[in-house]
């Protein structure tokens, strides 16, 4: 109703179904109306060109229905974040406003739903990165890259903020090398806003420079690893679900599967987690993390005794 | 559901809809189209359909013509409480409202999100979702935990689940909340065993939740807050934390504090911090680079933690 004229393709798409359900239910719904079931009291939609749906005549059904309670959490949950975020004082207001109007219209006060503002999203950088994005204009960043520890400076055409596990990412386009890349938010020193648009992004992207992250891989061995973990080393597990592969729990054991990664992030990652840790099936590698046992020990003056 | 059940739902909630009064049971029968069968097979219809149109948020008033006398009860859809309202929507209000509804990435609010802002603005259903300036992914270990969870938590039913913390064990617990905190969803409620409200992480849980029948069975406390219990796992003693750092590296941890050269090699970052546990990790993180001076905890977490992956 509030988009005449969309084709039945579009309506597909838009509901994530297929044509032919999109057809059955405008057939359906043309069947149905007041009681009387005459001509002039049924549903009246205009289907019979599958690229102009239109209803001309929606009886009572003419206003959308009220929200779930599942919708209302999505938007409530949606604008806790935009709240958190937002510097100032009269956005701030204007979307608890916004909170309070939905959370009356659904007749509830709590929703026992809420997202705990904390520096997962309250980043220094978070809504100039937004305000670029918005104008789609560059960032002039410092950045320190994890695993080789080194700052660089550069500018970046910023698409997207994702939050996930616990850590904002930035999604780029790098003038530098060519590439979409990935960035940590909270590895990044300085950052103010550019002058370059995104209009000079380059029109087509080849897979790799769209797939491009700030890690480069390095692994010398593709095969999957197997680590064991003490059990209150779960974190990682639970921080890293895009490299693991399986997990089991083998009383206080963790046995994880993990896909090959940059090596030295995964040494180095492994070392910070507390308890014992074993690298199966890869002695080479096994050797390597000792060694950087033994280094670390080293700057401590106690051996590996 | 059939297609002959969702043209008589649909209705049925026409007919309710459109009705300025009451409709009886018999006029219902009677007019809406797709009640048919004995008295018994209809009434039948009827009180599923009733039950479906509830389950789907649409409210159905029950009342009398007039209260004074004994009229059948009849049924009804108020317009106030079928549609949506919330009033005048500045251009400024749907664009907080709609990067809030396109802000999700997991399988329970990102479809959510789309059928609200589809209500709200039709238009926006329409609209690139590539054109986002941040979204929140949710793994789905945790999102397939969202539904059970909530649905307790709205009928007050106790629920039971297998937590794998350190030890593996059943957890019967009255939910009372789920809050997203640090990257992570967590369950905060009444843990029956216990006595007292714990915090679970929902990526823990394993296997399915089972929701115990009764409902009504616990009352969440009366302005319960959350983020004390959340924040009850935040260290809150205060320490100066000294670290070596090799000259030029570790740069995220020099500029959380002030530096002082030590000699050629070194030099000496100070600041305070709390979560020795965390510090630990990003110390040992630099492997020989960076060593842990002070306090003497962190010190001592560090080398344990080299150790055990000797042991």
């Amino acid at each position: 109703m509030s988009h005449p004229g969309s084709s039945i393709d579009e309506l597909a798409k838009v509901f994530n179904t297929s044509t032919l359900q999109i057809s059955q239910d405008l057939y359906l719904l043309h069947m149905c109306g007041l009681p009387g079931y005459s001509h002039l009291e049924l549903i009246d939609i205009n289907y019979e060109d599958p690229n102009f749906i239109e209803v001309s005549e929606p009886q009572v059904l003419d206003v959308p229905r009220k929200l779930s309670r599942q919708e209302g959490i999505s938007l409530v949950l949606g604008l806790d974040l935009l709240q958190a975020i937002a510097s100032d004082p009269a956005a701030r207001a204007k979307i608890h406003s916004l909170k309070e109007r939905i959370s009356q219209s659904l007749g509830e006060s709590e929703f026992h739903v809420s997202i705990a503002a904390d520096d997962t999203f309250i980043s220094h950088f978070s809504e100039l990165i937004l305000e670029a994005i918005a104008s789609r204009r560059s960032i002039l960043m410092k950045y320190v890259a994890m695993s080789s520890d080194v700052i660089t400076e550069r500018e970046v055409l910023p698409t997207q903020i994702e939050y996930l596990r616990g850590y904002g990412y930035l999604h780029a386009w790098d003038h530098t090398k060519a590439q979409m890349r990935t960035f940590r938010m909270d590895h990044i020193l300085d950052a103010q806003l550019g002058s370059t648009h995104i209009g000079s992004l380059p029109e087509t992207l080849t897979e790799s420079q769209l797939a491009g992250e700030e890690e480069a891989t390095g692994f010398q061995t593709p095969a999957l690893l197997t680590i064991v973990l003490e059990a209150q080393a779960m974190r990682f597990v639970e921080e890293h679900q895009g490299i693991i592969d399986s997990e089991e729990r083998l009383g206080d054991e963790l046995w994880v599967r993990i896909r090959p990664v940059n090596e030295e992030w995964l040494l180095r990652a492994l070392l910070t987690l507390p308890g014992k840790v074993v690298i199966r099936d890869n002695p080479r590698l096994q050797t390597r993390f000792s060694e950087m046992i033994s280094r670390a020990l080293f700057g401590y003056d106690v051996g590996s005794q | 559901m059939s297609e002959r059940k969702t043209e008589r739902l649909i209705n049925l909630t026409i007919a309710l809809l459109g009705s300025k009064r009451y409709l009886t049971k018999s006029e219902i029968f009677r007019d809406v189209a797709g009640y048919e069968g004995s008295p018994e097979t209809m009434e039948r219809m009827f009180e599923r359909d009733k039950d479906e149109l509830r389950n789907l948020g649409i409210e159905i008033e029950v009342g009398t013509h007039d209260a004074f006398f004994e009229d059948e009860v009849g049924y009804r859809i108020t317009r106030d409480s079928y549609g949506l309202n919330l009033g005048e929507l500045s251009a400024e209000d749907l664009a907080y409202i709609s990067l809030a509804g396109k802000l999700w990435r997991d399988e329970t609010f990102t479809y959510a999100g789309t059928r609200a802002l589809a209500k709200i603005d039709g238009s926006e259903l329409f609209n690139d979702p590539g054109e986002l300036g941040a979204t929140i992914l949710i793994d789905d270990t945790s999102s397939q935990h969202f539904e059970p969870i909530l649905g307790a938590i709205d009928t007050r039913s106790r629920i039971l689940f297998t937590y794998q913390s350190t030890k593996i064990s059943q957890r019967h617990v009255e939910p009372y909340e789920l809050t997203l905190w640090h990257g992570f969803w967590y369950l905060i409620g009444n843990d029956i065993e216990k006595s007292e409200i714990r915090v679970f992480k929902l990526t823990r849980i394993s296997g399915g939740i089972e929701v115990a029948k009764k409902k009504s069975a616990y009352v969440i406390p009366a302005g319960f807050d959350s983020r004390p219990h959340l924040t009850a796992m935040i260290p809150t003693q205060t320490y100066l934390c000294a670290l070596k750092i090799r000259k030029h590296r570790a740069h995220a941890l020099r500029a959380r504090g002030s530096v002082t050269p030590l000699d050629e090699t070194w030099d000496l970052i100070e600041f305070h911090d709390a979560d020795l546990y965390t510090l630990a990790s990003q110390v040992l993180w630099h492997v020989d680079d960076v060593i842990a001076v002070e306090p003497q905890e962190l010190r001592e977490l560090a080398i344990r933690r080299l150790k055990e992956k000797l042991s």
